[in-house]
């Protein structure tokens, strides 16, 4: 008897119990059967979204990638052509007209792990590579790798392309310590968004120096040793701060460091700051803005004799004045550095001053009107003068430049 | 025995700790006020372009890829209205819940219904948009097509606060349905009129008000003003007897002032 009162009694808990905990892990009462009625009737009124409506891509835009070109062509009158000294792969190199660029962009997500990009560059005899590299799109942690043939991400006019610039030619710094395509590297990169209020950016790039054009300092285009002792390590960090509604700061430190050809065990290390402030009002019908850019390079080459150090930098002061019309001025300089046998044609200090006014019809062509004026110590002429006139154009789909 | 049943079922009964906030990334403000209204206070909420900015020119700033890569949402007005600015935020996010594709990424061009999908695509008309023209909101009835469409993101995202996002947008669309009748006997007097505009931007509310949408002061999407085109607007505005002018705010007034 007390058994059985025991068993009755422990199922009517149980069933009390158990109705109460199936009660909760019901589903969440939905509000009021009116509030349910009434979104139905405002989705039949709407009317179903009718997909006819929108033009469907077809399958093999689909499948494609993203395809875009870049041209720029230019017409230049240097003053004294005994005194031309570009250091930039697409500057106006000769008096007349140059075809300065002939870009093609093909990029495209492959996956859902990774992307890809690939810029070649043509010219009338040849087709160059100038990147082409993967990276990967959703790892956890705010981090990112790349690997292919890249820029490097050293300071911030290295890495982009001559079309975004606010001059036709590369500054002299650029391409008297990495070469006339800037650096870049064969080889692998890992980036790191830092969890912080602000946005920091911690970057690293390892890789092989592919070329005088890239890696003047390092191994540009000397006779290769083992792969891995030439490599270039570059290392940077990429801040930004918004002070204010119609300001922004970029602050930026970079570094490379790699083996020079001079002897075994020697190396070149350079380090870089850069800066850029941006003036951007947010009132109504405006499109004035205004930046400066600035960078600095500090250069250290390691010889079995002593240890050449040279710097140089640029600063530019860019206005638009509106929507179409965007005036630029740049002051560039690199120093002077006795018996610099490593650099025998580009030693001497040399300041170069440049103003350039553009109108851009749409964000996809560019006329530019640029005057440089050249003080070259060690150039037959000190100072010399020139003019560039500059149509550049994009078509097809581009990728978004960066900030 | 019974004792462990009892704590065991007890233990299903205890209530689950409070949800943190959804963390939701709009591009254009007007898009956020219908998030917000959705949301309510189980959201919270930052738009990337203010109000007094066109657009189609918005600054990619580092600080917006910060604020992606915690987002729990995109909410985003579609039909390349964004694109300049928006795929280098994304990408430099790193947040593979908001990326093309993923559930996170609400694109509120897919809710609604799309006027003026180009028959051919060509940059020589200037800045056409190839999906159809994005300034779909101006339309109520589209505007509660998109409400509809970011509740049930919410609800994907957040399911344990459906009921909550369900009363919000009733309320939402019975406000918006009630203040659209008062709109349109507002404007009834202007119905037929000749309007004209300064961007191609205004033929959902011309399509809703019954206006007439006359020209632009564009020559063409994109491309301000210039002195021949608007001496022949004017000619077409004499001749029409217009006499609105209708205008973003982020646009310049001297044109139309003059």
């Amino acid at each position: 008897m007390r058994t059985d009162r025991l068993i009755v009694a422990v199922l009517t808990l149980g069933l009390i119990v158990g109705s109460a905990t199936f009660a909760s892990a019901a589903p969440k009462p939905q509000g009021p059967p009116s509030d349910d009625a009434f979104l139905k009737k405002v989705e039949s009124d709407l009317g179903k979204k009718d997909p006819t409506l929108r033009k469907p891509k077809s399958m093999l835009s689909e499948l494609l990638p993203e395809i875009a070109v870049s041209v720029g062509v230019s017409a230049a009158y240097y003053r004294d052509t005994k005194s031309i000294y570009t250091t930039g792969a697409d500057d106006p190199s000769q008096n007349g007209f140059t075809l300065n660029y002939l870009e093609l962009t093909l990029y495209k997500n492959i996956d859902p792990y990774f992307r890809a990009s690939v810029v070649l560059n043509f010219g009338f005899e040849s087709i160059e590579t100038e990147e082409a590299y993967v990276e990967t799109l959703g790892v956890p942690g705010g981090l990112k790798f790349r690997a292919g043939f890249f820029k490097t991400g050293f300071g911030r006019i290295n890495a982009r392309h001559t079309h975004t610039w606010d001059f036709i030619d590369r500054p002299v710094v650029n391409g008297k310590f990495f070469g006339v395509e800037g650096h870049r590297l064969l080889g692998a990169e890992a980036s790191w968004l830092a969890p912080l209020p602000w946005y920091l950016l911690v970057g690293a790039s390892v890789g092989m120096p592919d070329g005088e054009e890239s890696n003047r300092s390092f191994f540009g285009g000397e006779k290769k040793l083992d792969k891995w002792k030439q490599v270039v390590v570059v290392a940077y960090v990429k801040q930004f701060f918004t002070l204010g509604p119609n300001w922004s700061l970029n602050l930026g430190f970079s570094g490379a460091f790699g083996p020079n050809p001079t002897a075994d065990g020697k190396h070149s290390f350079i380090y870089g700051g850069d800066l850029y402030i941006k003036y951007r009002p947010v009132t109504s019908g405006s499109y004035f803005q205004a930046s400066l850019l600035a960078e600095w390079m500090i250069r250290q080459r390691q010889t079995t004799m002593k240890t050449l150090t040279d710097s140089g930098g640029f600063v530019e002061l860019a206005l638009q004045l509106a929507k179409r019309w965007r005036v630029a001025l740049r002051a560039e300089h690199v120093d002077n550095l006795e018996n610099d046998y490593l650099d025998p044609d580009q030693h001497g200090a040399r300041q170069r001053y440049s103003v350039s006014l553009a109108f851009v019809p749409s964000e996809f062509s560019r006329i530019r009107l640029q005057g440089n004026l050249d003080h070259n110590r060690f150039a037959p002429s000190t100072l010399s003068g020139a003019i560039f006139a500059t149509l550049e154009v994009t078509f097809g789909s581009h990728p978004p430049h960066p900030y | 025995m019974l004792f462990i049943l009892v704590a065991l079922l007890a233990l299903g009964l205890t209530p689950r700790a409070a949800e943190a906030k959804l963390d939701v990334v709009v591009t254009i403000p007007s898009l956020e006020t219908i998030v917000h209204a959705v949301g309510g206070e189980w959201v919270t909420t930052h738009a990337i372009a203010r109000p007094t900015q066109d657009p189609h020119f918005v600054d990619a700033k580092p600080s917006e890829m910060l604020r992606l890569a915690k987002a729990d949402l995109l909410v985003l007005s579609g039909l390349s209205l964004e694109q300049a600015w928006l795929t280098p935020l994304l990408q430099g996010s790193r947040n593979p819940k908001v990326q093309s594709g993923a559930p996170g990424y609400v694109d509120c061009s897919s809710f609604v219904k799309v006027l003026d999908v180009p028959v051919t695509i060509d940059r020589s008309q200037g800045d056409i948009h190839p999906g159809g023209d994005p300034h779909y909101l101006m339309h109520p009835r589209n505007a509660q097509r998109v409400a509809i469409g970011i509740y049930k993101a919410l609800v994907h995202a957040d399911p344990a606060h459906t009921s909550a996002y369900k009363a919000n947008l009733v309320r939402f669309l019975k406000a918006l349905r009630a203040k659209s009748s008062e709109w349109l006997a507002l404007f009834k007097p202007l119905a037929g009129k000749p309007l004209i505009s300064y961007h191609r931007s205004v033929k959902y509310l011309a399509r809703y008000l019954g206006l007439r949408m006359l020209v632009e002061l564009e020559p063409k999407p994109g491309i301000p003003p210039s002195p021949g085109h608007v001496l022949k607007v004017i000619e077409v505005a004499k001749a029409n007897h217009a006499t609105v002018i209708l205008h973003e705010t982020y646009y310049p007034t001297k044109t139309a002032t003059y």
